[in-house]
């Protein structure tokens, strides 16, 4: 017990006696005190009483008969109690009548009232007691007697007391002291006895208990409840018996019985019940003290110790089973003799010997003799190393060797040296072994035949790429220049041609046409093939992509005076390849003219339906009869045209179509019916409405807005004559555009939809006439401003003018005059005089490019170089570049980029005209850095002067917008 | 001192009791007496003034009865009042029936009788013989030999000549002498308290001494 600990309960327990000491001695000497005081008191004032008494007595004769000197007399005689300071006797009527004083005379104090009822009274006053008591003489009051004593004795008294207790108190304190050391030591040696003791039984592991004979548990340790999971308060309530298991209770009524003879128990088991239903072993020593009836009992939790032996057996039970069942023969030998020590029946099933004939056995009876020195110097280097493994051959009993792999490791068996060996037959792996080997060499070679192919069928693979690229170049190239000069021969642009050689011509014309067709067909087809084709895929509305269509389509379809109509819905949003997607609807659209006779109908139609955009080209043609509508989507396939037909098609455009439909997700059929008609119908991916269709769209807009910019200007000619239209059109071309209107109300429509820049308006026509057509025309403020210009015959000029014409003139008009005129209203291309920079290596590119763009009334520059083109640059003012990309030395890009790095050329127009085929990157480049992109070949003339006249005039205005 | 009230404390106005008249002069003197007292109660209640001497006397009387024992076999001890009696001329007058009125001695009222024999004496239990008597003192004393009655007197000599209790005066105060002798002889047992307050008590006093 800490000393600390022990010094201040002792100092508790001198505190503690000291406090009762004293408080008993105050409350005793107080009682006694009081008490004593009192009774004291009581004591004086009956003793004075008395005395008045006596006195009182013995006065009355004097005071009856007046002879106070008797009285005096016998009041002297108080003087023998030395505590009478006074008294005085009173007559009847309370006067004084005779007097003593202890100390010296004095006067005589008035005379005391006593209370009516009483005899006497007496009161403390001034330290001093006063008594006052009627002299009664034969029941007759004769006069008071007064005495008053001091209380010296009293006080003497109560300091006597005082001076007793705290005498007392001093020393029971001393005495309280003393003790208190004394039980400091005794109870330092007694507490740490007790503790000991205590502490032994509190701690201790084991089970301590006292019991009685009487079958209940009287003391129990903390041990028990922390074990058994009982309060000791639970064990202590019923006979101990009924937590012992039922099994062990008749062993432990027997002990319990030799205990109380005064046998003694040692080392007895049995099973206590655990509060969680659990029992636990206990293993008991027990004593027993008759006298007091008691037993004294300690136990031990043998419940793991009990679990462990029960595991042991049965993991030695496990690990017997685990050898003798161990598929593997497995044996135990002694590592110095040799011998079996024993053997699993696997061993015995595999070498053929009996368990007994094993354990006379040694290890070399199974080995091949001539494998027995190799044994000996194995176990011999092993010495007591562990775990070993290696592979060997035995020898079965009749004589049969196999292979081994053998994983020994050392033990103690039966207390001697040994080691115990699994042997793993592996005859038949060897063998397997051996075959895999040989398959794995074989799969080798295959492999690397294999591996040689690949790389050759990545070889024609690259090769085939290269083909198509330069194909591509290499076709094109030559084509264009058929094709172009060709055109210009037909124009007429180096010179008239008699009918002969324009014939002539024009068959080459048709034939390098086809060609080009042709070339670029297969070579899409074998793009589309290879999987090389690029889509760039954009948000684009249908109705935006269809004017380039249309206008390209329009002179085929006006040849043949077939109509086309467009019924677009606004919101026909497509998410597809721009580029391609007009590639589809060009070829559906010429194959509706091709195939549609003259006057017939097309109409584009564009539904949206759900996820998807279904674009139709409807014609009235011939049709397509059923069996051959599964075909032509099919390769070099064509039906039959109309007899005549001039254009041969390449076979491939329905197919190309397809695959392009189907590439961005799509599907493509044909509805039809022979003699009526056909209905080609492609889905495309559609786009929600609202989707962000991109800016490019609005300034492509913005471009179409413009149309008044557009350089090629469009003329709309309403005439309901066919001829009269024919002839104004090939007056107009090829400087302007043209489109044509049969009638008022059709004039209304085309206006509204192509918003050409100039209309020639007939005045003659059935339905509407020209002058009501031009009042709705300018009532409409889509075309409110467009000039028209009246052709008539009649000269009604002021109702022409009234009605807002530009201006007017008398037909028959003479193809100057027309072309003046309009040129007045219309600016041309020609008034723009800005020079165009061509820059191509290819000579002839570069003249068919000259020719063209001159007979477009275009001032041109050609220079065959890229280092050439940027000197010109440095040098000359020019209103734009068409350039080549693919030539030698700088090429395009490289041209590109220089001339976008002087800040002074960041604004000029370049157009891109190329037979290459662009990757996707370089098409982005183009787009950003570029104005126009133009495939060669095709129709490109007057694509070209479109987009020529596009890029300068935009130029132009924007110039003469303010912009730089 | 006995006082003029009664021992309730309520004032009592002194009974007008006829008294005998012996001689012609005596009720005069009597009646003036009377007319004194009675003249003189209011006055002295207003003033408290000093009681007489015989208004004393009175008082000594009584108390006188409540010192002594008489014998048992004695009239005082049957039953009857207690008589004091006065012999010869009353010279107290209504203060001795006032004084006497209402106490008692012995649990016995009190009762004041003239008598002029001594055979008259029979009952009384104390005797004042008043100074009228004395020329027959000797007789009435030798009539009274044996018989258990207090003799008290005021006349001089009288305890010389055997009386019990004699009346002097010291100063203004009344004092008495006491005749031991003589009590004793008439077996009268006087408290020692009576005697203390005596100023001479005599022992076989004789006379001339």
């Amino acid at each position: 017990m800490p000393r600390n600990q022990q010094y201040s309960i002792s100092k508790k327990i001198t505190l503690m006696n000291v406090l009762v000491s004293a408080v008993a001695l105050l409350l005793a000497s107080g009682g006694f005190c009081a008490y004593d005081l009192y009774s004291f008191r009581a004591a004086l004032i009956s003793n004075v009483s008395v005395q008045a008494q006596i006195i009182g007595d013995n006065t009355v004769s004097a005071l009856l008969f007046n002879d106070p000197h008797s009285a005096e007399m016998t009041l002297s005689a108080l003087n023998a109690n030395h505590n009478l300071t006074y008294a005085q006797i009173y007559t009847r009527d309370g006067q004084p009548f005779a007097g003593y004083w202890r100390d010296r005379a004095g006067e005589a104090r008035p005379v005391p009232i006593i209370p009516s009822g009483q005899t006497q009274t007496h009161w403390f006053k001034d330290g001093q007691l006063g008594l006052a008591r009627s002299i009664i003489f034969q029941g007759k009051s004769s006069g008071t007697v007064y005495i008053c004593s001091d209380l010296g004795a009293m006080n003497d008294r109560l300091k006597s007391y005082g001076l007793i207790i705290v005498a007392v108190l001093f020393i029971s304190l001393l005495a309280a002291f003393m003790v208190g050391l004394v039980i400091n030591g005794f109870m330092g040696s007694l507490y740490s006895k007790l503790e000991t003791g205590n502490r032994f039984m509190e701690l201790s592991v084991d089970l301590f208990c006292v019991a009685g004979f009487d079958g209940f548990f009287k003391n129990l340790n903390p041990s028990f409840e922390k074990t058994l999971g009982f309060t000791t308060r639970d064990l202590m309530a019923k006979p101990y018996l009924e937590f012992i298991h039922p099994d062990d209770r008749p062993a432990t009524v027997v002990e319990k019985a030799g205990l109380q003879e005064g046998k003694v128990t040692f080392a007895f088991e049995n099973r206590y019940l655990c509060k969680d239903g659990s029992y636990k072993w206990l293993l008991w020593n027990a004593v027993s003290v008759s006298e007091k009836e008691a037993i004294y009992a300690v136990a031990r939790d043998i419940t793991e110790r009990k679990q462990a032996e029960a595991l042991l057996r049965e993991s030695e039970e496990r690990h017997r089973k685990l050898f003798d069942n161990n598929p593997h023969p497995t044996w135990v030998f002694d590592r110095e003799t040799l011998r079996f020590l024993a053997v699993n029946a696997a061993a015995v099933r595999k070498y053929g010997y009996s368990r007994d004939e094993f354990l006379a056995m040694t290890l070399k009876d199974i080995r091949p003799p001539e494998d027995v020195p190799a044994l000996l110097e194995t176990v011999r280097a092993l010495g007591d190393g562990n775990e070993s493994s290696g592979a060997w051959r035995h020898r079965l009993k009749d004589g049969t060797v196999i292979d081994t792999e053998n994983t020994s490791y050392a033990l103690t068996f039966l207390g001697r040296p040994a080691r115990v060996v699994v042997a793993v037959d592996v005859t038949q792996r060897k063998r397997d072994e051996a075959e895999k080997r040989k398959i794995m060499d074989s799969l080798a070679a295959t492999n690397q035949e294999l591996g040689l192919r690949n790389r050759e069928v990545e070889r024609a693979t690259q090769m085939k790429s290269k083909f198509l690229a330069s194909m591509s170049h290499e076709l094109r190239t030559p084509l264009n220049a058929i094709v172009g000069f060709s055109d210009l021969l037909a124009g007429g642009t180096p010179g008239a041609l008699n009918v002969k050689q324009k014939r002539f011509v024009d068959h080459i014309k048709q034939g390098s046409t086809h060609l080009l067709q042709l070339i670029n067909d297969i070579l899409d087809l074998s793009k589309i093939e290879a999987g090389q084709l690029e889509l760039h895929t954009e948000l684009f509305r249908v109705n935006d992509a269809l004017p380039e269509v249309l206008s390209t389509i329009h002179p085929l379809a006006m040849a043949k005076n077939i109509r086309v109509e467009q019924k677009v819905q606004n919101k026909c949003l497509v998410k597809a390849d721009r580029v391609r997607f007009k590639q589809i609807l060009y070829n559906l659209l010429s194959n509706a003219v091709k195939f549609t006779p003259n006057g017939g109908r097309i109409s584009i139609e564009c539904v949206d339906d759900w996820d998807f955009v279904r674009v139709s080209v409807i014609d009235t043609g011939i049709g397509i009869r059923p069996e051959d509508q599964k075909l032509v989507f099919e390769e070099f396939r064509q039906v039959e045209g109309n007899a005549g037909d001039t254009q041969q098609g390449t076979g491939l455009g329905l197919a190309i179509t397809k695959r392009l439909v189907e590439q961005q997700g799509g599907r493509i059929s044909v509805e039809s019916e022979f003699g009526k008609g056909s209905r080609f119908t492609f889905s495309l991916l559609a786009v929600e409405a609202g989707s962000a269709v991109p800016a490019v769209e609005e300034l492509a807009r913005a471009s179409v807005t413009m149309a008044s910019g557009r350089l090629t200007p469009l003329v709309l000619i309403v005439d309901d004559e066919a001829p009269s239209r024919e002839l104004l059109a090939s007056y107009l071309a090829p400087q302007y555009r043209v489109a044509m209107a049969e009638s008022g109300a059709r004039a209304l429509k085309e206006a509204q939809c192509l918003r050409p820049d100039v209309i020639t308006l007939d005045v003659m026509m059935p339905g509407s006439n020209g002058f009501e057509t031009l009042a709705a025309l300018r009532k409409n403020p889509v075309t409110v401003n467009i000039p028209v210009i009246i052709l008539s015959i009649v000269d009604q000029k002021q109702v022409g003018f009234a009605l807002g014409a530009t201006d007017y003139l008398i037909k028959p008009v003479l193809k100057p005059a027309l072309l003046d005129t309009i040129r007045r209203h219309v600016p041309s291309p020609a008034d723009d005089d800005s020079s165009i920079l061509l820059v191509d290596d290819d000579p002839k590119a570069l003249e068919l490019l000259e020719e063209s763009l001159r007979s477009a009334g275009y001032e041109t520059q050609a220079v065959r170089s890229g280092a050439r083109a940027l000197e010109v640059l440095a040098n000359k003012v020019v209103g734009a570049i068409l350039l080549d990309l693919l030539m030698p030395g700088m090429d395009g890009f490289q041209v590109i980029h220089h001339v976008r790095q002087e800040p002074a050329f960041r604004e000029l127009p370049i157009l891109v005209m190329t037979a290459k085929n662009l990757s996707h990157d370089e098409i982005a480049l183009l787009n950003r850095e570029t104005q126009g992109l133009m495939q060669k070949g095709g129709s490109w003339k007057e694509q070209l002067i479109a987009e020529v006249g596009r890029v300068v005039r935009g130029r132009g205005l924007a110039k003469s917008a303010g912009q730089p | 001192m006995k006082h003029l009230h009664g021992t309730d404390g309520v004032r009592r106005i002194p009974s007008d009791r006829a008294t005998r008249p012996v001689l012609s002069l005596r009720p005069l003197l009597i009646a003036v007496a009377a007319a004194c007292t009675f003249l003189a109660i209011p006055a002295l209640h207003a003033q408290n003034p000093r009681p007489t001497d015989y208004e004393v006397k009175a008082a000594y009387l009584y108390n006188f009865g409540r010192f002594v024992e008489w014998p048992e076999k004695a009239a005082a001890n049957q039953g009857g009042p207690f008589t004091v009696c006065v012999f010869g001329q009353d010279p107290f007058g209504p203060s001795l029936d006032a004084t006497l009125a209402g106490e008692t001695i012995g649990g016995k009222t009190i009762i004041a009788k003239r008598i002029s024999s001594a055979q008259e004496s029979g009952d009384c239990q104390i005797l004042f013989l008043s100074l009228t008597e004395a020329s027959r003192l000797n007789k009435i004393i030798a009539d009274l030999d044996k018989k258990a009655v207090l003799t008290v007197s005021d006349m001089p000599q009288f305890v010389k000549c055997g009386g019990m209790i004699q009346f002097v005066l010291e100063g203004k105060k009344v004092r008495f002498e006491v005749n031991l002798t003589a009590t004793q002889h008439a077996g009268l047992t006087l408290s020692s308290e009576l005697l203390k307050v005596a100023t001479v008590v005599r022992r076989n006093p004789q006379p001339g001494d």
